[in-house]
């Protein structure tokens, strides 16, 4: 913590960042999201297993975007978050500075056990960063370790009835507060699908029809780009299981294009190109 | 299912292969079921997954997908940025429910007029013995 805040300090001390962007306490086991522009502040911040916020979210404000240069602190998980914005050309490496924390793992939302997204986690020691902060970690699993969800197995497991039925109870619940949206670091459209209404393609009422068209977008808009940090899920006031379709199509990315987002910022985002030996066998 | 129920198959297809194959289908004079409604797009690229769901939310039973053979597509491309955009509509629509069988995705040529028929009346009969799509039409009417 103490070489997080001399960094911090000396960044902001020096001129080098106009913001920097970290965490701070929220009480016993909870931390929240720190914006500072005054040296001062730096001692505010900490880093622990509670501090879940994906903070990537705040590159993409508007008024962020317009400073000069910005610090953010982030994990691995993270990271690749900023990894996707860079190879969709959303953010200017030169503007931004990765204060990357080596992370072993963060809590689940309550607070009680460690995180599920971390049992699987390839960036425990962060992948692109200015500077790294802790000591290096062992990763768990390698690279190349394809990653199975036991979560999606059983889910895949029930008929197709079972799960209709099941995502329509889910999604009736949904109040269409767009938290899901809002926290997204990957939700950077000025203007949102949803909020069109010439033409409409969804109903912005919190009714069953524009509940399941709202949540087809949003996950087709994240497919192939969502790298799994689960802000969507944790934020969601009416606890729909969000992650187990952005999973669904993680593993899809992986299986027929060979994808895994937010590792490689050069790499060309799998639905902007194509193989020619791409599966078609469901095409007549 | 009322008894002389038949099936609404909003079909997408671009402007290239499938809308001349489909012409030509009907300056061949062959006999195809006419459940089916044609919007034609400029190319299978264009189809967002998003007019799918509209479709089933306009009453549509089924929504059929057809474009330009791989190597075939007008704008060189196009119908393969549209099949990694359908193999991740399919992943995630299997994984609400809802029937894969009810989005059907095919290719033909402008020379394939006898392909588009036999496909029409496949997809047509198939429709027909799943019935209408009630659990996603449905959804209207339970507005809370």
């Amino acid at each position: 913590m103490k070489e997080l805040i001399a960094k911090a300090k000396e960044l902001l001390m020096n001129k080098e960042v106009d913001l920097l962007i970290g965490y701070q306490s929220a009480g016993e086991k909870k931390a929240k999201p720190l914006l500072i522009k005054n040296p001062d502040d730096a001692d505010k911040l900490v880093f622990n297993e509670y501090c879940l916020s994906n903070l990537v979210t705040y590159l993409n404000r508007p008024d962020i975007k317009a400073l000069s240069k910005v610090a953010v602190v982030a994990k691995g998980c993270d990271i690749r978050a900023i990894v996707v914005l860079l190879s969709e050309n959303q953010l200017v490496r030169e503007k931004i500075f990765i204060i990357g924390m080596t992370c072993d793992h963060v809590m689940s939302p309550d607070g009680t056990e460690e995180n599920i997204k971390c049992s699987y986690c390839k960036v425990r020691n962060p992948h692109l960063a200015d500077v790294v902060i802790g000591a290096p970690i062992d990763e768990r699993i390698s690279k190349e370790t394809v990653v199975r969800h036991e979560d999606i197995e059983e889910f895949n497991k029930k008929t197709k009835e079972e799960k209709w039925n099941f995502w329509k109870e889910e999604l009736s619940q949904c109040i269409r507060c767009y938290a899901c949206r809002q926290v997204c670091p990957l939700c950077y459209c000025e203007r949102c699908i949803v909020d069109f209404n010439n033409p409409q393609w969804i109903d912005t009422r919190s009714n069953p029809r524009g509940n399941f068209a709202w949540n087809i977008v949003r996950a087709l808009h994240l497919s192939g780009r969502c790298i799994d940090c689960g802000e969507c899920e944790r934020v969601c006031p009416a606890n729909i299981p969000l992650m187990l379709l952005n999973r669904s199509l993680q593993e899809e990315a992986k299986d027929k294009f060979d994808w895994e987002a937010g590792f490689d910022p050069e790499a060309q985002p799998p639905l902007t190109t194509f193989r020619k030996e791409d599966d078609e066998e469901f095409i007549r | 299912m009322s008894e002389n129920w038949e099936p609404k198959i909003v079909t997408f297809v671009c402007n290239w292969c499938t809308y001349a194959g489909a012409d030509l289908a009907g300056t061949s004079r062959f006999k195809y079921s006419p459940n089916i409604r044609i919007i034609k797009t400029p190319c299978s690229g264009r189809i967002d997954p998003m007019f799918i769901v509209a479709a089933f939310e306009k009453g549509a039973d089924a929504v059929l997908i057809s474009g330009c053979h791989p190597g075939d597509c007008h704008y060189n491309e196009g119908n393969y940025n549209a099949r990694r955009k359908f193999i991740m509509m399919r992943r995630l629509l299997s994984e609400l429910g809802i029937d894969n069988e009810r989005v059907i995705f095919a290719w033909c040529s402008a020379s394939e007029g006898i392909k588009f028929a036999r496909l029409v009346n496949e997809v047509s009969e198939k429709i027909k013995e799943l019935g209408p799509f009630d659990e996603y039409h449905n959804l209207d009417q339970e507005e809370r």
